[in-house]
């Protein structure tokens, strides 16, 4: 405040000196005359100045700069790091001396920043700068190299060299990589605001807009009743994800002739924002020459279909907006749904893209078409006066890395908005889950929206929003335990066989091949891009393939109902594969696309997969190797967050035969897979697909009363919720194989045999009132004898 | 530390100083350039006020075309002094610019000589 005052001061001053001194033309006079109120002015003039000079060395000297090492290597210290060096007093050498290193970072406002960043106390990293160390300093010649060394490099290395630190980051659970992407955003955060200091830079001068721009190009009043202007209303950080498509369509309009752009992408992935963009790139100044002061206005065809009710009324109304617009000179029109502008105007049996034609081939009218790839593909792309009139730009996915960075970038509007703060985690997290996740909307702004939630809910007196916070976001919008399915993956896939043998019966072979696959298919290669695994069950009926699906459901996703089961028997048909991924003509959803959209973590299975029509079964070759599939509307539905098992009877029969010979399982399973090869059940390169194809074999009389004991203990726990303590016994189980079994459809009938003859039997007994609240009881001989 | 910082910041202003003076300099006469629209106004200045103009109706009438060319002729008119009076204040403000900017790359390049000399000047006056 005072130096503000002061510097207000002192320009007065100068300014008062400045006049007196062009008034009377003279300097000396003014200096012989020695008027006190004159020695005033000129000593605050020269505080003024001195106050400039010091201004423009402070906020000019921090760029880069050279230095040399004792070694004689020469190295460009970036900003930051220079000033710990100056701060640290000696020179510039190939060691660092962590303690002092340390203490010089302490008193910067980089590692204040840091700290909040990563949800550190500054107290606790007090601590760790005055513990004593087994080495006191680190050789930093690995990072000295052509180019510049950054302050964020430096203390990353430290952390990684330095057993102190690295124990310190260790224990608080900030990997390398986490600590590395926190000290380059504070960094860059930290060089930004130094670089905004600087108001003479070229970049911050162009956000000033201008005045008098209008001044050569002519009025619109006809087009702005069916237009309006775009304005840059999204966000600096979301632009910056479309950075390239903006280049590109920048580019395009900035041809002499035929500049105009068809932009193509799926639904929601952010045509919109290149759109508000390329407006933003107009209104800040930063465009090409040739496109400056041209507005970009939105075409509402919707409205100009309404109210032209004929061809020739339509026709009317296109002539006289687009013989406006180039009379004007300056408009670049934006038509969004290009392909469906053409289609309505067809309706009324006029040509709109021929009578675009006449005006936009020209330099003084140009358009931005949106359209959507499907439609594009369909309806614009054999069109040859669309290829010639129009440069297509497509939208290409944003890589995690970018979303990072523009989550970075997002953050201090987010922050000044909702007056929290956001640690770099939290920034991590929130990408992580919104890409596996969320379905709907595109990134970065499914991302920050979670960030802007998070930071609501937090209540007001915890200002750090950290992982958690987003975790707890999700689980509330999605009903995924998004905390839970991270925490304990790596404990379950090690435990994976002894959890599925709690709950399957025997399939050693199975249980273990599927734990084998899905601990490689997870282990140390992190969220690839296909399911998280995808199993074929081949075998008889009722040996356990629905259940150890269920129980995988279950044991991975912590509970049943995260399994999507489908019968594909019911997909078998031509209309099969629309029934799965929607149909654009009935405008209707498809089953998986919708319920993968509802629930895109989860275990998908695909009951009598053999059934299903070719086309269906085409799909899951993309589905098994990319992880995703567009639905009929053309959006990406992700599979990649689910297990994906199929199941078939086929090979069932190869299967009791082969046991019958007594041969050992993995020659059975090789046997039924090439028997499914050979006669051509699925194709060689969808089995090839999945991680594993697994075969179940039939179960033995012992098994099978193990299998009814498990089903009886189902039993028990649900008469526990009416305090009614039953005890199954093997004498029950075994006389319930002999009522249920069935070697055609194996185990399946026991369940219904439980229910038509045990559950009737406890029924009779609680309506007679021989079993009440609070009772123990288990089958005496004579009841398994009445079964 | 003082003096060494003094000196520091010396050798700086005549080393990367003055470059970094002048490329702002160049950068304020861009900004005021573009501010004032300077290159749409010089392109469009014999251009129609917001380029309105009258067409003559088809055929020959000698009343039609010369009120057309009276309307034309005065558009242009009004829109070349809307444009010069923008592009007079343009040129002043660049003039201002390029005054200012002189005299404070005066200052930045003597500083060390021109500072003191005008407290000195001040303490004389005041005091002698």
């Amino acid at each position: 405040m005072f130096v503000k005052l002061f510097f207000v001061l002192s320009l007065v001053s100068f300014l008062l000196l400045l006049a007196s001194l062009f008034t009377d033309a003279v300097l000396l006079p003014l200096v012989i005359e020695k008027t006190p109120i004159l020695g005033v002015l000129y000593i605050t003039t020269s505080f003024f100045l001195a106050f400039c000079f010091v201004e423009f060395y402070y906020r000019s000297h921090l760029v880069p700069f050279g230095a040399v090492t004792e070694s004689g290597l020469r190295v460009t210290l970036a900003p930051e790091a220079a000033r710990v060096f100056s701060y640290m007093g000696g020179g510039f050498g190939t060691d660092i001396r962590v303690s002092d290193f340390l203490a010089a970072l302490n008193k910067t406002i980089f590692l204040r920043i840091l700290l909040v960043r990563l949800g550190i106390a500054e107290e606790d990293f007090a601590l760790s700068i005055n513990q004593k160390r087994a080495v006191a300093s680190v050789r930093i010649e690995r990072l000295l190299s052509e180019g510049l060394l950054t302050l964020s490099a430096i203390f990353v290395f430290c952390a990684s060299e330095d057993e102190v630190l690295k124990n310190f980051f260790f224990q608080r659970e900030v990997k390398p990589e986490i600590l590395s992407g926190a000290a380059e955003w504070v960094e860059s955060e930290i060089e930004e605001y130094y670089a905004r200091t600087r108001w003479w830079l070229r970049k911050n001068l162009e956000r000033i807009p201008g005045i008098a721009k209008d001044l050569g190009y002519g009025y619109t009043y006809n087009l702005e009743r069916y237009a309006s202007e775009v304005l840059p209303r999204s966000t600096r950080f979301a632009r910056y994800a479309r950075v390239r498509e903006i280049e590109a369509v920048e580019e395009a309009l900035a041809r002499s002739r035929e500049a105009n752009v068809l932009l193509v992408g799926e639904a929601g992935s952010g045509k919109h924002t290149v759109v508000e963009g390329f407006a933003g790139l107009i209104y800040e100044g930063r465009v090409k020459p040739v496109l400056e002061h041209k507005r970009v206005m939105m075409l509402d065809a919707e409205s100009i279909t309404a109210r032209a009710t004929t061809k020739s009324s339509y026709e009317g109304v296109m002539i006289t907006i687009l013989a406006e617009a180039v009379g004007a000179g300056n408009i670049i029109l934006v038509i969004e749904n290009f392909p469906g502008f053409l289609a309505s105007a067809r309706e009324m049996g006029a040509d709109a893209l021929d009578i675009l034609g006449h005006y936009i081939s020209g330099p003084n009218l140009q358009v931005i078409a949106l359209s959507e790839t499907g439609a594009f593909h369909r309806d614009l792309e054999p069109n040859g006066l669309v290829a010639k009139l129009f440069e297509k730009v497509e939208m290409r996915e944003v890589e995690s890395n970018t979303v990072i960075y523009m989550l970075e970038s997002s953050c201090s509007e987010l922050e000044a908005a909702t007056g929290k703060v956001f640690t770099y985690q939290a920034l991590v997290r929130a990408e992580d889950l919104a890409r596996r996740f969320i379905a709907e909307g595109v990134m970065p702004e499914k991302a920050i929206n979670l960030l802007d939630d998070a930071a609501s809910m937090l209540p007001s007196e915890n200002r750090l929003v950290r992982a958690e916070d987003i975790d707890a976001v999700v689980t509330r919008r999605t009903a995924i335990p998004t905390a839970v399915a991270e925490e304990a993956e790596s404990e379950k896939l090690l435990k994976l066989e002894q959890l599925l043998h709690e709950k399957v019966i025997n399939q050693e072979h199975a249980v273990s091949v599927i734990s084998d696959s899905l601990r490689r298919a997870r282990a140390g290669l992190g969220r690839g891009r296909r399911p998280i695994g995808s199993f074929l069950f081949l075998g008889p009926t009722g040996v356990g393939k629905t259940e150890t699906a269920r129980s995988l459901a279950e044991i991975y996703f912590g509970g049943e109902e995260a399994m999507l089961r489908f019968d594909m028997s019911e997909f078998q048909g031509e209309d099969g594969l629309e029934k799965l991924t929607g149909s654009f003509e009935m405008k209707e959803p498809g089953v998986l696309a919708s319920r993968l959209r509802e629930r895109p973590f989860g275990l998908l299975l695909f009951d009598e997969f053999e059934k299903s029509s070719h086309d269906v079964r085409n799909l899951f070759l993309q589905v098994l190797d990319e992880g995703v599939f567009h639905d009929a509307f053309g959006r990406t539905v992700s599979a990649r967050e689910t297990i994906v098992i199929a199941t078939s009877n086929a090979g069932a029969n190869t299967v009791w035969e082969l046991l019958k010979e007594g041969k050992d399982p993995s020659e059975v399973q090789e046997a039924v897979i090439d028997e499914i090869r050979k006669e051509g059940v699925l194709s060689p390169e969808l089995l090839n697909r999945f991680d594993a194809v697994v075969v179940f074999h039939p179960l033995s009389p012992e098994q099978l009363e193990q299998v009814a004991l498990l089903l009886l203990r189902d039993l028990a726990r649900q008469l526990e919720k009416q305090d009614v303590h039953f005890v199954p016994s093997r004498d029950l189980a075994r006389r319930i194989v002999e009522i249920g079994y069935d070697k055609t459809f194996g185990a399946r009938p026991m369940r219904r045999a439980i229910q038509d003859h045990v559950e009737q039997l406890i029924a009779r007994k609680i309506l007679e009132g021989t079993l009440k609240r609070g009772d123990s009881f288990s089958f005496t001989a004579e009841d398994i004898a009445s079964l | 530390m003082a003096f060494a910082l003094f000196f520091d910041s010396l050798a700086w202003i005549w080393r990367d100083g003055v470059r970094e003076y002048a490329r702002g300099w160049m950068n304020v006469h861009w900004f005021v350039y573009h501010f004032f629209s300077m290159p749409v106004l010089f392109e469009s200045f014999f251009a129609p006020f917001h380029r309105l103009r009258e067409r003559a109706r088809a055929g020959f009438d000698i009343e039609d075309w010369l009120s057309v060319i009276v309307i034309n002729v005065l558009m242009r008119i009004v829109g070349m002094i809307v444009r010069t009076a923008f592009l007079a204040l343009g040129i002043l403000a660049e003039c201002v610019v390029f005054l200012l900017g002189s005299f404070f790359f005066l200052v930045l390049v003597s500083g060390a000589v021109f500072v003191p000399i005008v407290f000195v000047i001040g303490v004389i006056t005041l005091f002698l």
